[in-house]
């Protein structure tokens, strides 16, 4: 991750790279492709106008809809009034609101920080030694489950933990058993570390070959065990892989929606994660001011999150 | 590289592609099963009458093929219009050094972090205010979802790209303009080229947002049938007392096939893109 580059900030503009090599590298200092201000502009322009009015636009609506009372129906929907952080000091008191928000620690926790990372660890080892074409095919198997449209996986998984004729009950041998209603957040976790295995899958394959072989050799002559030579030779290559890693995959995660196609937050809200349940504050109960307010949250959420890795990846060195 | 774990390993990987592979197995298998087998309370893993009827029923009832048609509109614009793009930023961003540079990049960052649940109310709103001015981008037209598919895809690709770009180095950009070539063509002949691997990753991620939408779809399409997309059609087999999952699994099956095409073709390159990406 570039966190640290260090940076020269120039604010004159340098002529293209010449042929004379002093004003050549004294250019590549801040204009390194010799495109020119005016060229810059245009170039980063359309991207930044497109997210600016579909992106931070909206999102800044939303915090202003965050303070007032606005609602989908009814007086409130005419005429929103102000109404300051009356909306933050209700989540603050509001049940459903700690139970989205320990639910959504839990699902990343348990699927993401936990279930992804692992298993994608794992399998990355796994596959080192393991017969080329074996590894493609397992390779191909883990990125389809990623790549599928979320639709089409819910629907699947549905089919796959129906209480009626679904597939793991027969196979299970226990018919009956509604996954989806008795265990929520269990199917959840199962499912989220089954769909996004994929990233973590592919980012240690490429961390783990950066680590030298010659002191996997090491390891193994001296007699280390497989957790041994994982903690003290591999680990230490690997960490800024790792926080990078579980950083993205916890904020996909908070993030993710899918968990309402699968449940809709339920039974009696047992599978409401925050994302699941600012849509039904929002659309559901028309609270529109409160849904933007608790959106804010979780964005808040996710920075700290993001700040406390950085912090961590800064440690390193 | 001979290894007693060896034999262990590839058991493990096998039973893990097994477990992983199964939902896709029988996504295919139900789609391909006759109706009495499918609501048989004692599925069997395979069938021996394997039938078109699902799939046929599912392109005559639901006018899947016209879904389909503007399900790929969508994702081909965003996928090209993104590479374009993120191509184009990601290149002044790196190569441009300017004052606010450092904000910029992360502002790109933290608006990733934004619910997107959140954005649908203003977004409904915009789009409303959008189709006044310019009809094709606004509600009910795929315009609408286009431009909010590359906002929404912008920031994560140009960030990737990034890394791709900075890792060319600035000695063959100063050979090529000795060698006579313009700007112009340095960006398409040399650079483009050599960022691709990064282009591949980044689009199968534009691909995959555009393609799988469910929200703002559902968000901006609201009325008028021959417009829909993929994903608002399949839920028209969920019914309360009886879902159709032979049609539903024969219709995620179709749905499947152009991400599976497409996939194939960028597989290699994903691989090695991806890791490209994190890495930087």
């Amino acid at each position: 991750m570039p966190a640290a580059e260090p940076e020269v900030v120039l604010e004159r503009e340098v002529p293209a790279p010449q042929r004379n090599r002093r004003a050549g590298s004294r250019a590549a200092a801040t204009d390194a492709a010799g495109l020119g201000r005016a060229r810059a502009v245009g170039f980063v322009a359309p991207a930044l106008v497109l997210i600016g009015v579909f992106l931070v636009f909206p999102a800044l609506w939303t915090i202003y809809i965050g303070v007032t009372d606005y609602q989908l129906t009814g007086a409130a929907a005419a005429a929103p009034k102000v109404v300051g952080l009356a909306n933050f000091l209700s989540a603050l008191n509001d049940g459903l609101f700690h139970n989205a928000v320990w639910l959504t620690v839990l699902f990343v926790l348990g699927s993401a920080v936990i279930g992804q990372n692992l298993l994608g660890f794992a399998l990355a080892w796994l596959l080192r030694g393991v017969r080329p074409w074996l590894r493609r095919t397992v390779e191909s198997m883990v990125l389809l489950s990623w790549i599928l449209p979320s639709t089409v996986v819910a629907y699947l998984w549905f089919a796959v933990l129906d209480r009626n004729g679904g597939t793991l009950n027969a196979l299970l041998g226990t018919p009956g058993t509604a996954w989806l209603v008795t265990y929520p957040m269990a199917s959840l976790i199962v499912f989220n570390t089954w769909r996004g295995t994929a990233f973590s899958m592919l980012l240690y394959t490429s961390a783990l070959a950066a680590v030298p072989p010659s002191q996997l050799e090491t390891a193994r002559l001296v007699g280390a065990s497989g957790w041994q030579t994982v903690r003290d030779v591999v680990f230490p290559h690997i960490r800024g892989h790792v926080l990078t890693n579980t950083l993205l995959i916890s904020l996909w995660t908070a993030n993710d929606f899918t968990p309402f196609l699968l449940t809709a937050g339920g039974p009696n809200h047992a599978s409401e994660t925050l994302p699941v349940f600012i849509y039904r504050q929002a659309l559901e109960g028309g609270q529109l001011g409160y849904a933007s307010a608790v959106s804010l949250l979780l964005l808040l959420g996710n920075l700290l999150v993001a700040l406390v890795y950085l912090r961590l990846l800064r440690r390193r060195g | 590289m001979k290894r007693p774990g060896r034999t262990i390993a590839e058991i493990v990987t096998v039973l893990v592609a097994a477990v992983v592979a199964f939902p896709l197995y029988w996504m295919v298998l139900a789609a391909v099963k006759p109706a009495d087998e499918i609501v048989s309370t004692n599925p069997r893993p395979w069938t021996l009458r394997p039938t078109a009827d699902n799939f046929v029923h599912a392109l005559t009832v639901q006018n899947f093929g016209r879904y389909l048609l503007n399900s790929v509109l969508v994702a081909v614009l965003v996928v090209v219009a993104g590479l374009l793009l993120a191509f184009l930023a990601a290149t002044a961003l790196t190569r441009f050094r300017f004052r606010s540079r450092t904000t910029l990049l992360v502002m790109l960052l933290v608006v990733q972090m934004v619910p997107v649940e959140a954005l649908t109310v203003p977004l409904f709103f915009l789009m409303k205010s959008v189709g006044d001015v310019a009809p094709a981008f606004g509600l009910n037209h795929l315009g609408s979802l286009v431009l909010v598919h590359l906002a929404f895809s912008l920031p994560f690709a140009i960030w990737m790209l990034r890394g791709f770009v900075a890792a060319v180095p600035v000695e063959l950009e100063e050979a090529a303009t000795l060698d006579g070539a313009s700007r112009f063509r340095f960006l398409w002949q040399v650079l483009f080229p050599l960022v691709a691997p990064g282009l591949v990753a980044t689009s199968v991620l534009s691909f995959i947002h555009a393609w799988n939408d469910f929200l703002f779809a559902k968000t901006f399409l609201i009325s008028g049938s021959d417009i829909q997309t993929l994903p608002l059609a399949l839920q028209a087999f969920v019914k309360p007392d009886q879902n159709d999952w032979g049609a539903i699994m024969a219709g995620s099956t179709l749905m499947t096939i152009p991400v599976l095409v497409f996939f194939v073709l960028v597989q290699r390159r994903l691989v090695s893109g991806l890791a490209g990406a994190v890495k930087g």
